[in-house]
């Protein structure tokens, strides 16, 4: 526990100046504008006094993020081997992935609410689209790009169809289609926000919404800090499995 | 019986005549070594035996059959990139063994690999290593305990020792002489990329040099019915040390005379 904290110390002293910073310029100098940036002294009883709150955002916020985000990965990362490693349907679909990824998901939620049985398939939708395209852009990338050399080798040993796929293909393309993941995470963050903007009753996204139409900062800060410390919480854990699946290409 | 014949193959890349006519005939068992400056077209050779590229015209054939595409028939060692870094040593060789042997159960294969790997003189800690952490040598030991493990009646390798030190590349070459010749019957036939002549005179049974490109056979010397020498003779054979002077100019007078094309 002390050599994490130890190994951290550098994330802690800037989390901290970012802290004081903030204090300084709120509540002890009032430098910005009170009524949007609520100081500490405002900011942190926010926090205790919604906790529950808070918590039971995080839970139903889950709900929606894991499977749109599940779901993104598996097929972002199957269509995309499958558009990646076969040259006539790569140069026929591309054009289609970049028309459709350049479409800003908010813009669909209309389409989603109407398409949809309820607000929370809708949801899950919205984000599962912030989340598939980059997944797929990087797949279909990350096969292409293959050194081919892995290949050759592969076909020298005669190494069949669905092996090649999953111990030669997949693990070649596994550094670049884990960076497209951690995108596709961030971005699936961002739009459960808009995802919860409609039809929520709880949720990260509706507590910050639902708290800045009452013009409530302190809570919308609150609701951000919350917001944020999950996921750097889950971005670590993501960085650990990936280290772990990547530990072959890190050098000592 | 494995015979191979080349004939009249020429291939380009693109634009570029990369090799002109080449023709040989290899018995089964032999010992061939490809020798040649850099850039000539030995591995450009090597991947068309592999059946990794195809002739531009002309044919290979191995027992009259025309080799279409790269398999176990003919395995492969790279100079690098032969074993897949995500996987460790071990795993490196049982996916090789899995497709040549369909049958073998996973302990089976699991035991077989860690034989290959005593084989090549590697401790059985080796099995469980990524490529990463292992030396340039003893990475090849394992390719080669691979290319063994499926047992393939041709093994190709393109300047496998290529990237070692002096001491090192001596233990390999004897390695792979010793694995070779220990087969009495169903010798492997081997071709085998060198740049360096000396390599070529201790290991060959079959010499073969490639002049500069576009590439054809300037040279061809057998050491059939003839008495070898070994590393340690080898110097004081007047003989072939008469054959390394004479390779040795052949090589160079054809940089010399085609050196506009470097
Ligand atoms: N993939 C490729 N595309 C175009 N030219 C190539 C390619 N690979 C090799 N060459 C060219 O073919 C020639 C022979 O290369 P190579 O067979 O690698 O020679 P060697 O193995 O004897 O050093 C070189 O001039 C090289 O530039
Ligand atoms: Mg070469």
């Amino acid at each position: 526990m002390k050599k994490f904290v130890m190994d951290r110390s550098g994330i802690l002293l800037i989390f901290i100046g970012l802290v004081i910073a903030y204090e300084l310029l709120t509540d002890v100098f009032g430098m910005l504008d009170p009524f949007l940036f609520r100081g500490l002294s405002m900011v942190i009883p926010a926090f205790g006094s919604h906790f529950d709150m808070l918590m039971k955002g995080l839970i139903s916020s889950l709900g929606l993020l894991i499977p749109a985000y599940v779901m993104a990965t598996f097929s972002g990362i199957s269509l995309g081997v499958l558009i990646g490693s076969k040259k006539s349907l790569r140069k026929n679909i591309t054009p289609f992935i970049n028309a459709f990824s350049a479409i800003p998901a908010p813009l669909l939620t209309p389409f989603a609410i109407h398409l949809f049985p309820s607000f929370r398939s809708a949801s899950i939708f919205i984000i599962f689209i912030g989340a598939f395209w980059p997944t797929l852009g990087t797949t279909v990338n990350a096969v292409m790009t293959i050194d081919k050399r892995y290949l050759e080798n592969a076909a020298t040993l005669e190494i069949g169809e669905v092996e090649k796929l999953l111990r030669v293909i997949l693990p070649a393309a596994s550094p670049t289609i884990l960076s497209g993941c951690t995108i596709a995470l961030k971005f699936s963050f961002v739009m459960l926000v808009v995802a919860e903007m409609f039809g929520a009753t709880s949720g990260m996204g509706y507590f910050v919404q639902y708290y800045s139409d009452f013009a409530r900062f302190d809570l919308v800060i609150a609701g951000f800090i919350f917001m944020a410390f999950i996921l750097v919480g889950i971005m670590y854990l993501f960085d650990i499995m990936k280290v772990r699946m990547l530990r072959w290409t890190i050098n000592n | 019986m494995l015979e191979v014949s080349v004939n009249h193959v020429s291939f380009s890349y693109d634009k570029d005549l990369i090799l002109a006519d080449i023709n040989m005939k290899v018995e089964a068992g032999a010992f061939v070594c490809l020798l040649g400056q850099s850039g000539c077209g030995k591995s450009t050779f090597l991947r068309l035996l592999a059946g990794l590229e195809r002739p531009s015209s002309g044919d290979i054939l191995v027992d009259d059959a025309p080799v279409m595409k790269a398999g176990l028939q003919r395995g492969v060692v790279f100079q690098d990139y032969g074993l897949f870094p995500w996987m460790s040593a071990g795993e490196n060789i049982m996916i090789a063994l899995k497709q040549r042997f369909k049958n073998m159960s996973f302990s089976e294969r699991k035991a077989e690999a860690l034989k290959r790997i005593k084989d090549v003189e590697l401790p059985e800690s080796v099995f469980n290593k990524l490529p990463k952490e292992l030396s340039g040598g003893m990475k090849q030991r394992c390719a080669i305990a691979r290319a063994f493990g499926i047992d393939p009646p041709i093994l190709l390798m393109d300047e496998p020792f290529g990237a070692l030190d002096a001491v090192t590349r001596a233990k390999l070459q004897d390695l792979v002489f010793d694995l070779w010749k220990k087969e009495t019957e169903n010798r492997k036939t081997i071709f085998f990329v060198t740049h360096d002549v000396d390599e070529a005179l201790l290991l060959a049974t079959e010499i073969f040099v490639f002049g500069q490109s576009p590439s054809k056979i300037i040279y061809n010397y057998s050491f059939k019915g003839k008495l070898k020498s070994d590393r340690t003779t080898m110097l004081d054979d007047p003989q072939t040390m008469q054959l390394r002077n004479n390779l040795i100019k052949i090589i160079h007078d054809e940089v010399r005379t085609k050196s506009h094309n470097l």
